[in-house]
């Protein structure tokens, strides 16, 4: 070996890296997993919650810290807002390793909520190999990083006394390729091969992931809404029937 | 220009090991990425399940932790079934267990069960009337294979009912009509809007409904 090609030699111009840099992209993935795949039936889209008071509280953990917490507790609120609930949202502040939890107040405590559901994240694996982040520069990045995480998020929803109504774990993966080389290539493929969903470049895993994620948010409420309102022996039911869904909640099919 | 090559050799495995990654990417589109089951688990709990796959972790342990990616192949694509049937279907062995089991805590004297289910798709809601009745049985209770069936004119009626009042007034016809005995109890499963896949459960038991779920 005479000399190393493993930088660039005085006379290659510096903006070569700049170069590569700025060709460089990230391409993310999203694959849902656990229950996140699972189809959603009702529309988000439509006045599911008329009436309903929900309180949601979101729990700031190792993995969303609490300015991340606030962020999800908002889009949370704004997407049953959406379908006509009233929502009030808290969030719970880990004021140290192994200390309580410190609740902030809900922003109009008088109104005792119909249902309060929790959400709690965790961060179950991630992989980042710092052998392909030095491939990937020396190759001018052509040689893709790899990296992924799989985070899962608890859902809890409870009734006012604290009867649990329904919860589940979402899980979901993502993967992220840095990189000119795969971005080049995949952006190449969503513009002459791929069909609209199945594009990856772009906005297209933050659309996939927020459809899968909140549809599951909004079915799970509107099923403990329903184990709510049959517990109760429809107590409640003149609000819930009039919310305008896409169906009447009259039974289904009716008893022979 | 060896060190080069050999540079770019060493993060073959990992590359290598992307081509069979379950992801969508450049050999599988999002919905072939959606047909798998995917479930991240630890290393010795992927060893148990696929021990020709995943060789098992090292006895004294190794730096960092370890887990796998465990996918299988459904059985059905999303696409091939409704998705409420779908959502229903797939965890119908789940759902019903937990309801049969509080009927059967809630009602534990000698009595024989009969089941129907309530639910748009008859072929859907005979597999749930008929995974009920496995369960019942499976648990050592008497089941009956029959259903009561009410008139046409208490159909009629009843189809016009919230749930909320259709279905003890039907428990309460049944008796009138003596389509249930004192020693017969009715365990009736059904979705109670349009909007739901999880199923609902109320038991008829000598003229009396009462929901259970």
């Amino acid at each position: 070996m005479t000399e190393s090609p493993l930088w660039p030699r005085p006379h290659i111009p510096r903006i070569s890296w700049l170069l590569g840099l700025l060709l460089s992209g990230c391409v993310s993935v999203y694959q849902p997993l656990v229950s996140l795949q699972r189809p959603v039936v009702l529309d988000p889209e439509l006045a599911n919650f008329e009436g309903l008071k929900l309180l949601v509280r979101c729990h700031q953990s190792d993995y969303l810290d609490y300015l991340d917490a606030q962020r999800l507790c908002g889009k949370v609120r704004t997407m049953f807002a959406n379908q006509g609930a009233g929502v009030e949202v808290d969030v719970v502040r880990r004021s140290g390793a192994g200390s309580a939890a410190v609740a902030e107040e809900p922003s109009s405590p008088a109104a005792k909520p119909d249902l309060i559901l929790e959400l709690k994240s965790r961060l179950v694996h991630s992989e980042n190999s710092k052998l392909l982040w030095g491939i990937c520069f020396i190759s001018f990045t052509l040689v893709p990083a790899i990296t992924e995480y799989t985070f899962s998020q608890e859902v809890a929803i409870r009734d006012p006394e604290g009867f649990l109504l329904a919860s589940d774990e979402l899980q979901g993966r993502f993967v992220r390729y840095f990189g000119a080389g795969t971005w080049v290539v995949n952006k190449t493929l969503d513009w002459l091969v791929r069909a609209e969903p199945d594009k990856l470049t772009g906005s297209a895993v933050n659309q996939d992931f927020s459809k899968d994620f909140y549809g599951q948010l909004s079915q799970l409420a509107f099923h403990a809404r329903m184990r709510s309102l049959v517990l109760h022996s429809f107590e409640n039911e003149v609000k819930a029937a009039a919310a305008p869904g896409p169906a009447s909640p009259a039974p289904a099919s009716p008893p022979k | 220009m060896e060190t080069l090559l050999l540079i770019l050799l060493l993060p073959m495995p990992d590359y290598l090991g992307r081509a069979f990654d379950p992801s969508p990417g450049l050999w599988q589109s999002k919905e072939e990425a959606r047909s798998l089951e995917c479930r991240r688990m630890s290393q010795a709990q992927a060893h148990e399940l696929y021990p020709g796959q995943v060789p098992e972790p090292p006895p004294r342990g190794e730096f960092g932790a370890t887990d796998a990616l465990a996918c299988s192949q459904r059985i059905l694509s999303p696409s091939e079934r409704k998705a409420r049937d779908e959502a229903l279907l797939a965890t119908l062995r789940q759902s019903v267990g937990e309801l049969t089991e509080q009927a059967s805590a809630t009602y534990p004297g000698e009595l024989t069960w009969q089941v129907d289910a309530f639910y748009p798709d008859p072929v859907v809601a005979s597999k749930v009337a008929v995974a009920a009745r496995t369960d019942l049985a499976e648990r050592g209770r008497k089941v009956s294979d029959r259903v009561p069936v009410l008139a046409a004119g208490d159909i009629s009626v009843l189809a016009h009912l919230p749930a909320k009042q259709a279905y003890p007034l039907a428990c309460r016809r049944y008796r009138a009509q003596h389509l249930l005995s004192e020693k017969d109890a009715f365990l009736g499963l059904m979705i109670l809007d349009a909007r739901e896949f999880q199923l609902h459960a109320g038991v008829c038991l000598a003229g009396e409904w009462k929901w259970l779920r």
